[in-house]
């Protein structure tokens, strides 16, 4: 057998902090699914029995299905809107040379690290006092804020990743701006346009406190579980409807990191 | 304008804030013509021709294409097509993709669109290689894809920047070969950027030589080495000597000049306008010739330093006296001395007056 250099040894301490923090983090979202199985009402040991019925009962509740519905159409717009937006913001600090480009990006990314309480009350105070009314619209709005940092932050090692020297060749056989775009700048970073997709799909799809604030009568997915906690009997379902949300949102984020990781390497391998 | 020219630029300049990448480009580029830009690092090469491709715009002064004037026109409307330094191949598509990608405005049928992407796949000498992924091709398979992407388009003009640059030396030399034979087989006017001095040499019709953004010199090949104009030019192509004279007389059209304490030369007046009083002369090493013994006409003396053995020819370093660096003599060793052998000997170097070539500007 080789022996493996020092360097390459498996850190012992550094895996059981690996174990541990891990741990910490998922073993209490377990719980979730784990409860969602459980026959009884309360979450108690031991387990009385296993049951498929809360989830059954799940598809019964038509406020559910349209949650659901109103929740995919809000996070599909954001999506779509938010990676728009990222792709010409991402493209323009890239590509442009701007006076002040290191506080710019500072400043969009900041909505990482705000509090979405703060800038939901801040959203709050100016639809009100615009006298717009609240709906999934205003909801929707305040996600592509929260959102496009995401979509900004996928997108630019994309555009950063390869010559600006291909879209001058475009244009150079003669492709006007939008063609150059669709034909040649598309086709390259769309492993992180499908990333940035998925991801702000999905913080849109699981946001809460912005959908609180800004939100009419119309709910979104979150909204509904938050409503459904305060009657006992209901706690089940909800259990039920968590452990889904929480399988999709891990779906989604894992394929988008997986797709934007393979672009990656592609496109490196092809230097 | 006459109808020879395909490019005219007047007075171009360009600045970057307060930094003059060019200066005052003036020059005119045949049609047919396979045109060189030679420069060192930095020079400007890569903005000028990045300005005849519409991608910077010029600051001052106007460029024409075919007689049109160029100020208004985009990069994608100019009938001239570029061949990037790295190549720009577009890594999401094939090799025939790669090389249809601007046909599309031709809005050709499928027939006819697979003809022109065969006949260029044939000229490249690449057929069956259509299908390749970009990242299936060798750096000299790359270099000919973006000359096929390039030349479909049947430009006026085709633009070169550093084509063979990132290319090793035998493929390099290959590659030159072909592209001067594509050149001609072609007809269109090439516009070949290069720090390479052979290079350009070995293509061009004319080179231009550029120094910190201004054209310093255009020639042919042989009097680019035979006729510099000066210093920068000269030392620029091949090696050369230089040395410093003092204008002793004027007789009839023939100026007497003294070279240091024992040499002295007789050339046309009309060749030093603009040498001033204290010419510059410059000479190629192989004009010059070294004796073991004083030579019948005049010799200039001097102490052997060195000597390099090239394979066909011997190079000599001469300690003179009269100008500060040592001479460099270079001998083809058919004609090798071999009392010339030993450092430290006394030898000395003649010339033909007609070699030495006097430095008419800065
Ligand atoms: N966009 C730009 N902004 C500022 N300065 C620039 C820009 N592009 C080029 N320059 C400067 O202009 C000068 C000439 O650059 P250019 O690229 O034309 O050189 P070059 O002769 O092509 O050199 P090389 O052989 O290294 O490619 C350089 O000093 C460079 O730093
Ligand atoms: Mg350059």
């Amino acid at each position: 057998m080789i022996k493996r250099h020092e360097f390459h040894k498996p850190n012992r301490a550094l895996q059981l902090y690996a174990a541990f923090f891990m741990g910490l983090l998922y073993i209490p979202i377990l719980f979730i699914p784990l409860f969602s199985f459980s026959s009884g009402l309360y979450i108690r040991f031991p387990i009385e029995g296993w049951t498929f019925q809360w989830y059954a009962q799940l598809f019964e509740r038509t406020a559910v299905l349209r949650a659901l519905e109103n929740s995919v159409r809000v996070a599909g717009s954001v999506a779509v809107v938010s990676t728009l937006l990222g792709i010409f913001a991402a493209k323009a600090l890239v590509r442009y040379r701007i006076p002040g480009k290191g506080p710019i990006l500072g400043f969009i990314l900041l909505p990482l690290v705000v509090p979405p309480i703060i800038f939901g009350v801040a959203l709050l105070l100016m639809v009100s006092t615009l006298g717009i009314p609240l709906s999934l619209y205003t909801i929707a709005a305040g996600h592509i804020i929260i959102c496009l940092p995401f979509a900004i932050a996928t997108l630019l090692p994309r555009f950063e990743g390869y010559d600006a020297a291909m879209e001058e060749a475009a244009a150079d056989l003669g492709e006007n701006g939008w063609y150059v775009f669709w034909r040649v700048t598309v086709p390259i970073i769309l492993p992180g346009i499908v990333a940035s997709l998925l991801l702000t799909f999905t913080v849109s799809f699981d946001e809460f406190v912005m959908a609180f604030f800004l939100g009419g009568n119309d709910l979104t997915l979150p909204l509904y579980v938050w409503g459904q906690l305060r009657i006992p009997r209901a706690f089940p379902v909800v259990l039920a409807l968590g452990t889904l949300i929480l399988l999709f949102s891990f779906a989604l984020v894992f394929l988008g990191l997986k797709i934007n990781k393979r672009g990656s390497i592609k496109i490196m391998d092809r230097e | 304008m006459s109808d020879e020219t395909m490019i005219a630029l007047r007075n171009v300049g360009k600045r970057f804030g307060t930094f003059r990448a060019v200066h005052e480009a003036s020059f005119n580029i045949r049609r047919g013509e396979f045109f060189s830009i030679l420069g060192a690092s930095g020079s400007g090469k890569t903005t000028l021709l990045r300005i005849l491709a519409g991608f910077e715009a010029a600051t001052e002064g106007e460029v024409h294409i075919d007689g049109a004037p160029m100020d208004a026109v985009p990069p994608h409307m100019r009938p001239v097509n570029m061949v990037f330094q790295n190549y720009a191949i577009f890594p999401h598509l094939n090799v025939r993709d790669n090389i249809g990608f601007g046909l599309r405005k031709l809005k050709l049928d499928k027939a006819e669109r697979a003809r022109r992407i065969d006949e260029m796949l044939e000229l490249i000498k690449l057929p069956g290689f259509g299908d390749r992924q970009a990242d299936q091709l060798s750096g000299g398979q790359r270099q000919r894809v973006a000359l096929a992407r390039a030349l479909i388009l049947r430009p006026k003009v085709l633009l070169l920047d550093e084509p063979l640059g990132a290319l090793d030396k035998q493929l390099r030399e290959q590659m030159q070969m072909e592209l001067r034979a594509l050149q001609r087989s072609v007809g269109i006017t090439f516009v070949l950027v290069t720090h390479d001095q052979e290079e350009a040499m070995a293509l061009s019709d004319r080179v231009a030589v550029m120094a910190e953004g201004r054209v310093l010199q255009i020639d042919p090949p042989a009097g680019l080495y035979e006729r510099p104009v000066s210093r920068r030019v000269a030392s620029f192509v091949g090696s050369m000597n230089f040395l410093t004279g003092r204008v002793l007389s004027e007789d009839g059209g023939i100026s007497h000049i003294r070279i240091a304490e024992m040499a002295s030369a007789r050339l046309p007046t009309s060749q030093l306008a603009g040498a001033g009083r204290t010419p510059c002369l410059a000479i190629r090493p192989e004009r010059i010739a070294i004796h073991a013994k004083p030579p019948a006409g005049q010799g200039l003396p001097g102490v052997l330093k060195d000597r390099v053995y090239l394979g066909e020819r011997t190079q000599y370093l001469v300690e003179t006296g009269a100008v500060d660096a040592p001479l460099v003599v270079s001998v083809p060793n058919t004609a090798a001395d071999a009392a010339l052998q030993t450092s430290g000997a006394q030898v000395w170097l003649s010339w033909d007056d007609a070699a030495l070539i006097p430095m008419t500007e800065n």
